[in-house]
């Protein structure tokens, strides 16, 4: 029952055209059988009924007694087509005149026109029977005659079967043809279904666009219902999103004024205890601060990954921009930053500018904020075949790495990064905003501790 | 080739219960006391010998018992179903045709397959197995070469022209007691009108009327008959061969030709040994040998091809029409008044 429930449409629609196929098919074939059997029978009629009438064409009246001087070739003819049995019985006012005397006489009998046909069994063959009563005068007395004539059906059934067989065969190729056009229908019918769930699949996890209308009437509801489904969720999302926005703003705002505060206090304190205490302070406001802003990214990532904002710009100039920007970060931090390329600034790429950039930006700050000090960080701007390919190398140290499937994880972070301020967002939203650019990451750490973040742009 | 013969003449050998005359037994192969192969058949042992000589060599496990009697009591004894024979063979074919559509006969199934002109069977009950011209003999030494006549007509004319010899001097089949003949005068009736014309001029010659070929084939060789129309060629050919004052003429308007014919009769229980010896008759093995070692013509012989002139009697149902009581009767009727003046 429940496996049936499961059954496919397509399936489903197979199952029952096949079937309304094969019945028609059979009500073809038995009418066809019918009808041609009808006409094999007329056929025979129409041999009988010649037989008849030449026979009584031959017969004559001598002195007052009736005769009959049979035709041979009548008898040739009704014999020779199907090597067909013949039996014939004449009467003379009841009196068996000549033919068959164990022959039993029908009931009916019809005239020369019209005989009267009947099927009989009679030793041991199937026998078809044309019966005519015929008046004839002899010296004016009344003769009735009463003719019949008996063949067997070999002939019939020969051709019965022989068409029978080719009708199997033509109602074969018609059930073989119906159940192709079934089978295209099952298809035809199924593909809106199919492309309008297809559509529905493929879409990626943050991918809020209405689904296509242009479905058939059958489907509009189910489109309608789950347009109207996705645009609740949409402005749900996005209230969410204004919301964390506020909240993030509204708490960095009193973070900056802690944090200016307790610098000020800082450079003012003398003891050590509230120096060590102050900077603990101010430790915290740094990291709710970056947790914050990280949020609020993740936000805007999310925000613009449902309906991106593309623009065609030079791709090797934002990311040198983006280098510029991280040199001094670089510096404070005792760390060369090295960036060659191999591209020309004119090559250009149509996506959203915010999203890439933000991917960048936080692949660099990891690299600056997890380097080992006093090495290098190598940048490299490559044309590939098919895709731009940004990587990042940083030395890190030989402490334990994350693994692929924790390293986006939100607010995971690495196990040794002790002072380092961080949320653990940063990969999340590079996560999230690479896939809404149609673009890859990967981050491994390879020989000699090197961590090598690797970014795919395609054309 | 191992074969035993022993030839038993039984003058008149009446069976009580089925008073079935039976004029000779010939028996083959192995000797049992029932035999395992029985064949009742109104051909002459002469004839069909060879046959059974061949395959009795080939199956000499086998025995068989070889019997003939006259084409109407093989007729009445069939359709009273009172014998015991596996095969039914006549030349008598509107007998064996009547017998087989009124349901006296089985089918045959053939060991192998068996390669058969259309024409030469009806159903699978019936089966031609070999081709007999029907011919005239005339007694050679009485004629000029150039004087013998090639058509019915030119034998009408021929007879006409010489009336003064020919009278009591014509030989023919008294057809109200022989089958063959019977047969080969209807079947003449159906061809042609000549036929009765010629019945006519014979008739005014007061010819002879015989029961059996044989004898009417001695009279011409010795002169006592010139003349004797319609008899089976082989019989004829083959005694030409010894009585060199045979000679068989074929008419060219038309030669019949009669199929002798086999059947199973339907109280046969065990058929297989007719099965087998019916897959050899036919099959091209012993149709062959049918038509080199014996006086009879094979169904695929050459003769056919050759002359077509010559028409076998087709074996189908029109024949029943002459075994038509009152159809019988009104062509004895016109016989005699034409042939007995
Ligand atoms: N370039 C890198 N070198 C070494 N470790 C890295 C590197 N990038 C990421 N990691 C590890 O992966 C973890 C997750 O990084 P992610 O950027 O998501 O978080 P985060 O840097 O800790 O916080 P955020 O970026 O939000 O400030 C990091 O805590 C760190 O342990
Ligand atoms: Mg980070």
């Amino acid at each position: 029952m429940n496996k049936k429930f499961n059954l496919s449409i397509r399936n489903r629609l197979l199952i029952q055209l096949s079937c309304v196929a094969f019945a028609i098919s059979l009500c073809l074939f038995l009418i066809t059988r019918i009808v041609v059997l009808q006409a094999i029978t007329a056929t025979q009629d129409g041999l009988l009924t010649a037989a008849i009438q030449s026979v009584i064409d031959k017969i004559y009246v001598v002195e007052n007694s009736v005769s009959v001087d049979l035709p041979y070739d009548t008898f040739s003819l009704l014999g020779a087509v199907g090597e067909d049995r013949i039996f014939y019985r004449i009467d003379d006012n009841g009196q068996f005149l000549t033919g068959y005397s164990d022959f039993p006489m029908p009931h009916k009998f019809g005239n020369i026109q019209e005989p009267e046909f009947s099927n009989v069994e009679h030793k041991g063959e199937r026998l078809r029977i044309a019966a005519t009563e015929n008046i004839v005068f002899a010296m004016d007395k009344r003769h009735e005659l009463r003719i019949i004539i008996a063949q067997s059906q070999n002939f019939q059934k020969s051709i019965a079967t022989k068409i029978s067989s080719n009708l199997v065969l033509i109602t074969l190729f018609f059930f073989m043809t119906a159940i192709l056009f079934a089978f295209l229908t099952a298809n035809l019918t199924i593909k809106p279904i199919y492309l309008f769930a297809t559509d529905v699949k493929m879409r990626g996890p943050n991918n809020l666009r209405k689904v296509s209308s242009d479905v058939p009437t059958e489907l509009k509801p189910l489109a309608q219902s789950l347009n109207e489904f996705i645009s609740r969720f949409r402005s749900t999302l996005r209230q969410t999103e204004t919301f964390i926005a506020e909240a993030a703003h509204h708490i960095r705002t009193p973070l900056s004024v802690v944090k200016s505060e307790s610098e000020l206090a800082l450079r003012k304190s003398k003891t050590p205890e509230n120096r060590e205490r102050l900077r603990t302070i101010i430790k915290s406001v740094d990291q709710t601060n970056r947790s914050a802003s990280q949020l609020l990214d993740h936000a805007m990532v999310l925000y613009r990954a449902e309906r991106p904002e593309t623009e065609e710009f030079s791709i090797l100039y934002a990311i040198s921009e983006i280098v510029t920007q991280f040199k001094l970060a670089a510096d404070l931090r005792d760390l060369d930053l090295t960036f060659s390329t191999d591209a020309s600034p004119t090559q250009t790429v149509n996506l959203d500018r915010t999203l890439f950039e933000t991917s960048v930006r936080n692949l660099l700050d990891n690299a600056l904020k997890y380097a080992l000090s006093e090495t290098t960080i190598i940048i490299e701007f490559k044309k590939t075949k098919h895709n731009f390919q940004l990587t990042i190398k940083n030395q890190y140290s030989s402490a334990p790495f994350l693994d692929q499937k924790q390293l986006y994880k939100k607010f995971k972070r690495g196990e040794q990064t002790g002072e380092i301020i961080g949320s653990g967002l940063g990969l999340s939203i590079v996560m999230e905003a690479v896939s809404a650019i149609g673009a890859s990451i990967e981050i491994r750490k390879t020989k000699g501790d090197i961590v090598c973040a690797t970014l795919l742009v395609p054309y | 080739m191992r074969y035993l013969i022993s030839t038993l003449l039984i003058i008149l050998h009446i069976n009580v219960a089925v008073a079935l005359t039976i004029e000779t037994n010939h028996s083959y192969g192995a000797a049992k006391t029932v035999s395992d192969l029985r064949i009742l058949s109104s051909t002459d042992i002469d004839v069909f010998a060879p046959v059974l000589r061949a395959y009795s060599a080939l199956n000499p496990a086998v025995s068989i018992t070889y019997s003939t009697a006259s084409s109407s009591d093989i007729y009445r004894a069939v359709s009273n179903a009172e014998h015991d024979f596996h095969l039914i063979m006549s030349s008598a074919m509107d007998l064996q045709m009547k017998l087989v559509n009124d349901g006296f006969a089985k089918p045959v199934s053939f060991l192998e397959r068996v390669n058969l002109p259309d024409w030469s069977h009806w159903q699978n009950k019936l089966y031609g197995f070999s081709l007999e011209p029907i011919g005239m003999v005339v007694s050679a030494s009485h004629f000029n070469e150039g004087d013998l006549p090639n058509t019915r007509r030119e034998l009408v004319s021929f007879l006409r022209a010489n009336q003064a010899n020919f009278s009591r001097k014509i030989v023919t089949y008294d057809v109200t007691s022989s089958g063959a003949g019977f047969l080969f005068a209807t079947q003449d009736a159906r061809q042609s009108n000549s036929f009765w014309r010629l019945a006519e001029v014979m008739g005014g010659l007061a010819p002879h009327l015989s029961c059996c070929s044989g004898a009417m084939l001695d009279a011409v060789n010795q002169g006592e008959f010139l003349l004797a129309y319609n008899i089976i060629g082989s019989y004829a050919e083959k005694r030409s061969r010894l009585q060199k004052n045979l000679r068989v003429i074929y008419f060219q308007d038309y030669t019949h030709m009669l199929l002798r014919t086999v059947f199973i009769p339907r109280n046969v229980t065990n058929t297989a040994s007719a099965n087998d010896f019916l897959t050899f008759l036919l099959n091209d093995v012993g149709q062959n040998f049918i038509e080199q070692e014996t006086d009879m013509l094979s169904l695929r012989s050459d003769v056919l091809t050759d002359n077509p002139h010559y028409k076998p009697i087709r074996l189908d149902t029109g024949l029943l029409v002459y075994l038509d009581r009152l159809k019988r009767q009104r062509f004895l009727d016109e016989w005699s008044s034409a042939l007995i003046q």
